[in-house]
Parts: C-alpha cells; sequence; structure tokens
C-alpha cells in the first residue's frame, strides 16, 4: 500500500467487508442451529461444518480481496457469502425433508445435495478467485470481447447439437452430462454475452444513438442499425427453440434491451425491445405447448385440468401460504412438499419457513447486492466498465425477479435458479463469476486516481506464496 | 451513461416492490385460504406433529396416539382395533379420517374454540399443544360381546341405553383393521385400503354380463394373492357376495335393509294407539292362512307358482296363525303372522297412520315420486356419526292397499337402519319415550377437565305411557310363549331381568324371481329390564342369515347375538 498517496488516502474498508462477513457467517450458524433444533432436537456436528464453508469461503475471497483489488465494495462479498451459506443451509435442510419422505414412501433417497452443494461452493470460490487474479483490470475484458461472445454462442449452442441423452434434463436440452457431473453452459454464456454486448454496444454506441424516423414524439433508431437487435433477438428464439428455456432467452433479451437502453440513453430501442419481445412471446406460445402449459397453469393455477402441471405451482403457493407473515420457522415446515425444493422453488422452501418478513428481508439482501452493483456502475469512470457493472447487476436482479414471480404466480413460470441461493453447479459457479466482475469494477470505482492498477504477476505470487 | 442507469435502477426498484406486494397477496391475504386448502397437506402433516387426544371407552383407550422417530411424529394406534372401527373410524394421512377420529377432529387435535384458553396457555408457557379427548356412551362389555357373538358373520349389531339414548354398541362385521391404514407408510397404507374397499362391479359401457363377471372374478383372483397379509383380510367376505359393501362402512348407522316383520311394533303401536278404537293385546283380528289385499272377500291359498292371481301376503312357510280365521293381537305379534298385520293395516289403521307411527319412531316421512331420494344425505341424525333416513316408503306405497299390506309387515320399500331397529325397541322399554341416540359421553380439555356437554335429549313419544305397558307385554310375549319367535333371546341366568323383542326375518330380492332369491336377513330387536327398570336395547343383524320362508330362523340366528350383548351388559359394572 506504499502506493497510496497519504494526501487522498481513501479508506479501502476492507475490515468493514472483515466485521460483516463474520455477521454474515453468524446468521448462517444461527440458520442452521435452527434447523438442527427443529429436526433433531440437538445440534450435530453438521452445525460445525455448515459454519466452516462460509468461513473458509468468505476469509479465502476477503484476503484475495485484501491483495488484489483492496478499494472492492465492502458489501458485496458479505451479502454473497450470506447468500451461498443460506442456500446451503436450506439445501442442507431439504435434504433431511426429502430423506424421510422417501423413506416413508418406500422410495430410495437419490443422495444429499448439500455436500455436492459445498464442493460447488468450493469451485465458485476458486473461480472467483482465479477470475479476480486473472482480469486485473476490468477494461482488457474489452480486447477480448469477440472472442469470449465466441465462447459464449459456443456454449450456448453445445447442448443443442449435442444428444439429446447428453443435453436433455426435463424437456429442456441445456445441459452437458458427463461422468456423474452436469453443468449447464447456459450459464457462462450469460455473463460472456454480457461482456460482449457492453464492449461492443461501447464500440457502437454513437452510431446506435442516431436518431431516424420521428413517431410518436419519439426518435425511432435508422433501419439498418436494427441488426445488432435482431440478431439478438434470433439468438434468443433460437435458444427457445432448440432448448425449450424460457427462462434463459428472457434474461438475454431482457439484458440486452437494457444495455441498449443505457448505452445509447434513447427510450426508442426500449420500446423496439418490447415490441420484439412481444412478437417472440406470442410466436413461442403459438408454437410450444410448454409455453401454452405454462401460461395455462400460471391463470388457472386451481383448474382440474391442470391437475399434473399446475401441480408444482399450487404446492408452492400452499407452503408460501402456510408460512404465512412469520413463516413456521426453519426446519418446521414441509417445504419437500413442493417438487424441485432445492432448485427452482428455493425461494417458496424460504418462503414457507421463514415467512414473509423473512423473504422480504432475502429481497433486500439482493437489492443490496443489486445496488451496490449499480452504485460501482455509476461511480466507475469508464463506459465499458459502466455498460458491464449496469448489465450484469441487471441480469441478476431479472433473474431474481422473474423466478420470485414465477414461484409466487406474479408471472408464468420460466424455469430458472435463484442466483447463489439455488442449488446447482452451473449456477453457483456463473454468480461466484459475476460477483468476481462487480468487485473488480467497483474497485476500478473506488480506487484514487493516482493509484495504478495493481500490477499483474507479483501478488499472484504473494498469495500462493 | 448514468442517467439512464439512474432509471434502469428505478425500474429494477419497482420490479422488487411488485415481488414484494404480489407476496403480501400470497402470504397474508391469501395465506388462511391456501393454508386451509383440502389439497395441502401440510394441514395433515401437522395434525401428525402433535399427539391427538384419546378415544375412550369405559376408561381405556381405544384410540390414542404414539409418539414415533419419522417425520409423521405420532402414529395412532388402536388397540382392539376391528372391535372399535365402526366408532373410532381410521385417521390416515392419505385417506383422511372417519368415525369420531374426523367428526370429533377438532377436540381431538385440540382446536377446538372452547379450548381456546387452554391452547393460549401452552402458547404462552412453550409446551406444545394436545388434543382433548373423547369419551364414548360405548360400553366395553356390550361392544366386545357384539364383536364376538357376531364371530365374523356378516351382519350389524346396535345397543343402546333406553333412558338415555346412550349408543352402548355399534358393531359392523367384517370389520377392518384401523392401524392398517393409520401406519405412515403410504404404499402399507394404500395396499391395505385398496384390499378393503368394494370390488368394481359397475357394468361399464359395452360390456356384457358375462365379460363382468370374469372382471370380478379376476378382481377376487387379484386380491386372494395380494391381500392374505392384510389384517381382517375380507377377501372371503367378497368371494361369498361380490356386491358386498366395503367393511369400512359403519353399517349400523349406514346401512338401510329391508325391515321385515319388526316393522309390526310400529303396526301393534299404532293399532294400540287408535283413538277409540279399542284394540288392545287381547283383541281378536282377522288373520286368515291367505290374504288378497286386492281382493278382500278371496280365502283362496297363495299360489307360489303363479303370478296371475294379484298380490297375496301369506304367513311364513303358510304356516295357521291360532285358529286359521282370528287371532288374538297379543298371539299375531307373538307368532309375527304375516296376513294378521297386512288385514289390520289395510283395514284399521291406514298408511298414513301407520307413516306417523313410524316417524314418530325414527323413521323417515314417506317420500314422494316414484325413485327413493339419497337417505344418507341429509341424516336422519349425527351422533356426532352420521345415520341414514329410515323410511316407510313412498307416499304411493302407503296409499294403494297391495303395497301398504307389503309395507305392514316390513317388505316392498321399507328401509331401516340397525340404529333405527334399536330405538324401536329402545322406546318401547322407556315407557315410550324416544331418547335421541348419542355417541360421545364427555368430551375433556387436554388437562382432563370436561368441557360442557347437551343433556340427554328426548325425541318423541311413541305411545302413551299408560298403553306402553301394553307394548313391553307383547314384545316380552315373543320372548317367553309358547308360540314366540324369539325364545332364544331369553335370560333366564339373572334374577328380575325380563327379555322382550321382535324378529325380523327379511326377504331382500332384487327382483321378482323367487328362484334366485338369497336367504332372507334375520333380524332381531328386544330389551332387557331390570325389576322393570329398562337397562338396554339392541338390534342385530345377520345378513343372509335366515332361511327363506321361515320366519323362526331370523330369531334362532340374531335372538342369540343379543342375548349375549344383554347378557354380557347386565353384568357388567354399568349395567348391573
Amino acid at each position: 500500500m506504499s502506493t497510496v498517496n497519504p494526501q487522498v488516502r481513501i479508506p479501502t474498508r476492507r475490515n468493514t467487508e472483515l466485521l460483516l462477513l463474520v455477521f454474515a457467517v453468524l446468521i448462517v450458524v444461527a440458520a442452521e442451529a435452527a434447523v438442527e433444533a427443529a429436526k433433531f432436537g440437538k445440534f450435530s456436528s453438521h452445525l460445525a461444518t455448515y459454519a466452516a464453508v462460509p468461513l473458509v469461503a468468505g476469509l479465502l475471497t476477503h484476503l484475495v480481496i485484501r491483495r488484489v483489488a483492496p478499494y472492492a465494495d465492502p458489501l458485496l462479498l458479505p451479502v454473497v457469502v450470506l447468500l451461498n451459506g443460506l442456500g446451503l443451509v436450506m439445501i442442507h435442510r431439504l435434504d433431511l425433508g426429502l430423506k424421510q419422505q422417501d423413506e416413508q414412501n418406500g422410495l430410495p433417497f437419490p443422495g444429499a445435495e448439500a455436500p455436492t452443494q459445498v464442493l460447488w461452493t468450493a469451485i465458485g470460490v476458486a473461480l472467483f478467485i482465479a477470475i479476480i487474479m486473472i482480469v486485473r483490470d476490468h477494461r482488457v475484458l474489452q480486447r477480448y470481447a469477440y472472442t469470449l461472445a465466441l465462447i459464449g454462442l459456443f456454449f450456448l449452442v453445445l447442448p443443442a447439437v449435442l444428444p439429446a441423452s447428453i443435453s436433455e434434463v426435463n424437456g429442456a436440452r441445456i445441459w452437458i452430462r458427463l461422468a456423474g457431473f452436469s453443468i449447464q453452459p447456459g450459464e457462462f454464456a450469460k455473463i460472456l454475452l454480457t461482456i460482449f454486448g457492453a464492449a461492443y454496444l461501447v464500440q457502437k454506441r454513437d452510431v446506435l444513438a442516431l436518431a431516424g424516423r420521428r413517431f410518436l414524439g419519439i426518435d425511432f433508431p435508422r433501419g439498418r442499425d436494427f441488426g445488432p437487435l435482431l440478431l439478438a433477438w434470433l439468438i434468443c428464439i433460437g435458444v427457445l427453440i432448440r432448448g425449450h428455456d424460457l427462462g434463459t432467452s428472457l434474461l438475454f433479451f431482457g439484458v440486452f434491451i437494457v444495455l441498449l437502453y443505457v448505452a445509447t440513453e434513447r427510450v426508442s430501442w426500449v420500446i423496439v425491445g418490447l415490441v420484439l419481445f412481444a412478437g417472440g412471446a406470442y410466436v413461442a406460445y403459438q408454437l410450444f405447448g410448454t409455453v401454452q402449459t405454462r401460461v395455462g397453469v400460471w391463470l388457472h393455477t386451481f383448474a382440474p385440468q391442470y391437475d399434473a402441471t399446475g401441480y408444482q405451482l399450487r404446492q408452492s403457493l400452499f407452503g408460501l401460504g402456510t408460512g404465512g407473515i412469520f413463516g413456521t420457522g426453519l426446519g418446521n415446515g414441509h417445504p419437500e412438499l413442493v417438487p424441485l425444493p432445492a432448485t427452482d422453488f428455493i425461494i417458496s422452501s424460504f418462503g414457507e419457513e421463514i415467512g414473509l418478513f423473512g423473504l422480504a428481508g432475502l429481497l433486500a439482501v439482493y437489492g443490496v447486492l443489486v445496488a451496490r452493483g449499480f452504485a460501482a456502475g455509476l461511480a466507475v469512470r469508464d463506459s465499458f466498465g459502466k455498460l458491464l457493472a449496469c448489465g450484469l447487476s441487471f441480469l441478476l436482479a431479472l433473474q431474481l425477479f422473474v423466478v420470485v414471480a414465477g414461484v409466487t404466480r406474479l408471472l408464468p413460470e420460466t424455469g430458472l435458479t435463484t442466483p447463489f441461493l439455488s442449488y446447482g453447479g452451473s449456477s453457483l459457479l456463473g454468480s461466484w463469476a459475476i460477483l468476481a466482475l462487480l468487485l473488480r469494477i467497483s474497485d476500478a470505482a473506488r480506487r484514487p486516481a493516482t493509484t495504478p492498477p495493481a500490477r499483474v504477476a507479483e501478488p499472484v505470487k504473494a498469495v500462493a506464496a | 451513461m448514468n442517467r439512464p442507469m439512474r432509471k434502469v435502477a428505478v425500474a429494477i426498484g419497482i420490479l422488487f416492490l411488485a415481488l414484494f406486494v404480489n407476496l403480501n397477496v400470497v402470504q397474508v391475504v391469501q395465506g388462511n385460504s391456501l393454508s386451509s386448502n383440502p389439497d395441502n397437506r401440510r394441514v395433515l402433516l401437522n395434525e401428525y406433529s402433535n399427539p391427538r387426544g384419546q378415544i375412550v371407552v369405559t376408561g381405556t383407550a381405544v384410540a390414542e396416539s404414539k409418539a414415533t422417530n419419522d417425520e409423521l411424529k405420532y402414529r395412532r394406534v388402536y388397540p382392539k382395533g376391528p372391535v372399535y372401527a365402526p366408532v373410532t373410524g381410521y385417521f390416515s394421512f392419505t385417506y383422511g379420517s372417519t368415525g369420531i377420529e374426523s367428526a370429533e377432529n377438532s377436540i381431538l387435535t385440540g382446536d377446538d374454540p372452547r379450548l381456546f384458553t387452554t391452547k393460549l396457555t401452552d402458547i404462552l408457557t412453550g409446551r406444545d399443544p394436545r388434543g382433548g379427548s373423547v369419551v364414548l356412551t360405548v360400553n366395553k362389555a356390550a361392544q366386545e360381546a357384539a364383536y364376538a357373538a357376531m364371530d365374523g358373520r356378516p351382519g350389524a349389531v346396535v345397543a343402546l341405553d333406553p333412558r338415555t339414548g346412550a349408543i352402548l354398541a355399534d358393531v359392523s362385521t367384517p370389520s377392518y383393521d384401523p392401524n392398517a391404514l393409520s401406519s405412515h407408510n403410504a404404499d402399507e397404507i394404500a395396499h391395505a385400503y385398496n384390499c378393503y374397499v368394494e370390488l368394481d362391479t359397475t357394468q361399464r359401457r359395452g360390456e356384457t354380463r358375462a365379460q363382468l363377471r370374469m372382471r370380478i372374478h379376476h378382481q377376487l383372483q387379484v386380491r386372494e394373492r395380494t391381500c392374505k397379509n392384510v389384517p381382517n383380510d375380507p377377501t372371503s367376505y367378497f368371494r361369498q357376495n361380490p356386491y358386498a359393501i366395503s367393511p369400512l362402512s359403519n353399517k349400523a348407522f349406514r346401512q338401510i335393509y329391508p325391515a321385515g316383520s319388526m316393522f309390526k311394533i310400529i303396526d301393534s303401536a299404532a293399532a294400540l294407539s287408535l283413538p277409540g278404537g279399542g284394540i288392545t293385546p287381547s283383541t281378536s283380528i282377522p288373520a286368515p292362512n291367505s290374504y288378497w289385499p286386492l281382493e278382500p272377500q278371496r280365502t283362496t291359498a297363495c299360489s307360489s307358482t303363479s303370478t296371475s292371481g294379484g298380490p297375496c301376503i301369506e304367513n311364513f312357510d303358510g304356516e295357521v296363525c291360532q285358529n286359521g280365521k282370528t287371532a288374538t293381537l297379543d298371539y299375531a305379534f307373538a307368532k309375527s303372522c304375516n296376513t294378521a298385520f297386512a288385514e289390520l293395516a289395510v283395514n284399521k289403521l291406514g298408511g298414513s297412520t301407520i307413516a306417523d307411527e313410524a316417524h314418530k319412531f325414527g323413521f323417515d316421512r314417506p317420500y314422494p315420486g316414484q325413485g327413493p331420494p339419497d337417505f344418507c344425505d341429509p341424516p336422519a341424525l349425527r351422533t356426532p356419526l352420521s345415520v341414514c333416513r329410515s323410511t316407510p316408503g313412498s307416499v304411493s306405497d302407503l296409499h294403494s292397499p297391495d303395497t301398504l299390506a307389503q309395507t305392514a309387515i316390513g317388505q316392498h320399500d321399507v328401509g331401516i337402519t340397525p340404529l333405527q331397529a334399536a330405538m324401536l325397541s329402545a322406546a318401547v322399554a322407556n315407557n315410550g319415550t324416544l331418547m335421541r341416540p348419542y355417541l360421545v359421553a364427555k368430551e375433556l380439555g387436554p388437562n382432563l377437565s370436561p368441557l360442557p356437554h347437551p343433556p340427554p335429549q328426548q325425541l318423541s313419544q311413541v305411545i302413551d305411557p299408560s298403553l306402553d305397558a301394553d307394548m313391553i307385554q307383547m314384545m316380552e310375549d315373543v320372548v317367553t310363549s309358547p308360540e314366540g319367535t324369539g325364545g332364544d333371546a331369553n335370560i333366564t341366568e339373572l334374577p328380575s331381568v325380563t327379555v322382550g323383542g321382535k324378529t325380523g326375518t327379511a326377504d331382500h330380492c332384487a327382483s321378482n324371481s323367487a328362484t334366485h332369491c338369497p336367504p332372507p336377513d334375520a333380524w332381531f330387536t328386544g330389551f332387557a329390564l331390570k325389576q322393570g327398570q329398562p337397562k338396554i336395547a339392541v338390534a342385530v343383524i345377520l345378513e343372509n342369515g335366515g332361511v327363506n320362508g321361515n320366519e323362526t330362523t331370523g330369531g334362532l340366528a340374531a335372538a342369540p347375538v343379543a342375548k349375549k350383548v344383554m347378557l354380557a351388559y347386565l353384568r357388567s359394572p354399568a349395567g348391573s
């Protein structure tokens, strides 16, 4: 830290981060203790495990951040450790519930998910450390924009061209299953394409902002500039057709529209985007039975003709309704009655056991995450950083919104995971990668202008040693 | 670029606000209706998470909750399950609950509004909420004697305390084991349940009779292979009668049988009560060997081979009643002469008098129109278990002489539940005062303090108390006189006990083809008095327990069961 100019010393706030991390770990431990008290009436050795995971993950990442991103936002990491930890506790709690349920029904228990999630958390932390140490300046990403876009498209297309035996799970062809591991490459594709989108729009923003025809008092872009938007739209439709993945295509398109709007400051892009979205949604509704079913389930959740297809959403609503204002208490409800309680429906598992109050708190924690991401975007000096921070934060916010709206019947269900909370490796890895990028941008935003970015080679050794 | 970013952030804020508002709607506004939705299994799972109260019979629990180590923390256990199953019902997390388990659920869970203060104390002191207990009127000695006396034969037994209406026994055989349905293993429960339910005997569209028989045969074969491990396996019962109703049904309250000669109690009470009619037990009434309701002058014998001569009533087995022309009411009642009561009903009483008297005994009013209504909905009464309505038949049945003659001897459209059969004797035994039958003696809070409970209720006065002594005498003569059909019910073992009753042998032919008729149902309804005080009234039905055309067979089969129940009760502390 010798390079810091004493006259303009800006607090790094790393100690604030550490303190908040301690709080986050305490909350996670308290949650696990509540689960064990309710389930076993005593504390088990698991308590140490679920204390150790967020503690180790938090401390490791904290130490790395101290070294390579000292001015990073102090709130982002504790919030993520808290969410990851709470998700782990809930997955563990669901393991207990599902195991009991299977035993009662005389079915074999397919195996606990929590240990796998611990492993994925470790890999996620490793990925985080790798990204934040390799990407010392986010602007570097701009240079590799097209390479990253190609990789992203490759990821996106890969499951669609692989045989269904490898890529299809529950009717959605978005997976790669190899040697017992299954990953959703789309989770990484969406980050890579966001980076590309930000880089591309920074270059083209002046052209895209040019006014074309004026209609109803709004300047619409020139016809020839529609190219990128239409391309994004086509990619999304392609994802939808090949993979039956409603959620991911919605995310792609939403993020692209927002990036376009922020880059050009033209509301007309949003309008054009919404019209295209509406058109795409209509076409999807006409073409795909799954879309029709999901809309039908959404509108007539309790109707007899959706008895089977609407079962999951009904169970989710029952859980939320039973939880009520204060919830049943962790470990005291029956979230295992909802199919897929640990992935798509983990929010309703929380809603049942920690109630409206707890869920509102959880939403607020996400709110902090998104707000700090936007704050980094507002404060950072370069346009690419702004667009990237905005895009990634919006990605998190939109994904959360679509998930929560789906399980609470505000919108049709789309089948996305909840960032950081849900069980699933790709989702968790992708979320940790987003965190690394946001922290990197926030570091750039708060770093004093006189301080050059940390040098590339040296600190890596320092950490390794 | 900051300005649009701020706008995007505001948009996100609005989206989050929408989520929050929607969560309020789902979790608070709709919260109650969602959490109490019948499809929400959490309600049931929560019911298992706290101990339910006991169902108690004569000081011992017949249903109680035992702690388990699985997710459903408590398991319902029924010691002597099949004996008390018609009363307790079952408590299953896949098939819901029946019987007292269902009817008294709010007391057993502790959620009853009357238990509010104890519940509040539990919440404040942090004690786990517990359920209250339900003490039944059922008498251990009577119930267990009745179940043992039935010895697995299909039928039902009901016993009442005539003075209060308290139900002392409610047996339905063959029974089932509620323990098999309260298991915590869904497969086990489903397996047991599927063995207990009726066979599927409805003829499908386009299915021939032969195909239906094959399908029934196939179902029986499957059950014979798979149901052996189910306690109280009813497969042999279904093999005897594939159309038999499920053991899960409480036949004592819910099955409507033809009444047979027991209906003569109603005829007699109506005859004795005729204003200025001057009919006493010793009055001679016409009792020919055959009676043609539409041709009162005709005296030729009924022909069983030819139906051309119109409807004809004859005595069972073509017997002669007293002198073959007239008989005293007392004699005709004791010997159960059909022609005497058919003639009495058509010529002296009339349909409306009989319907009124039957209504006083607890029967439903005659139903209008041709088709019978649903007799179980609405029920006649709730004990709190709902009891189906007994019926004298349709309005037109009671109007036309031929059907009225059949009605008077309890045939044609007359339908009666075993509980109603017991009420016939109970009313006569209790000076003509019919008390409302009830099953719950006391409801106790979790701290065993009794909750306010209504006193016994009078339903009606079926006959003037001064005339009731004649009715009692006539019913006692059925048991004691040489011509009586119910001698097997007589209790000589105990001093100062007198028994009265009435037998019934009720035909239940589906069609008119007498050749394919199953044996008739054997009935007995009666009472025991001790030193003139009514102690117990009993009704017994043995399905297909009689022999065609022989009235005495009803008494031979059913009366000994009634005797065993009465004797067991009179020897128990409660009945002595």
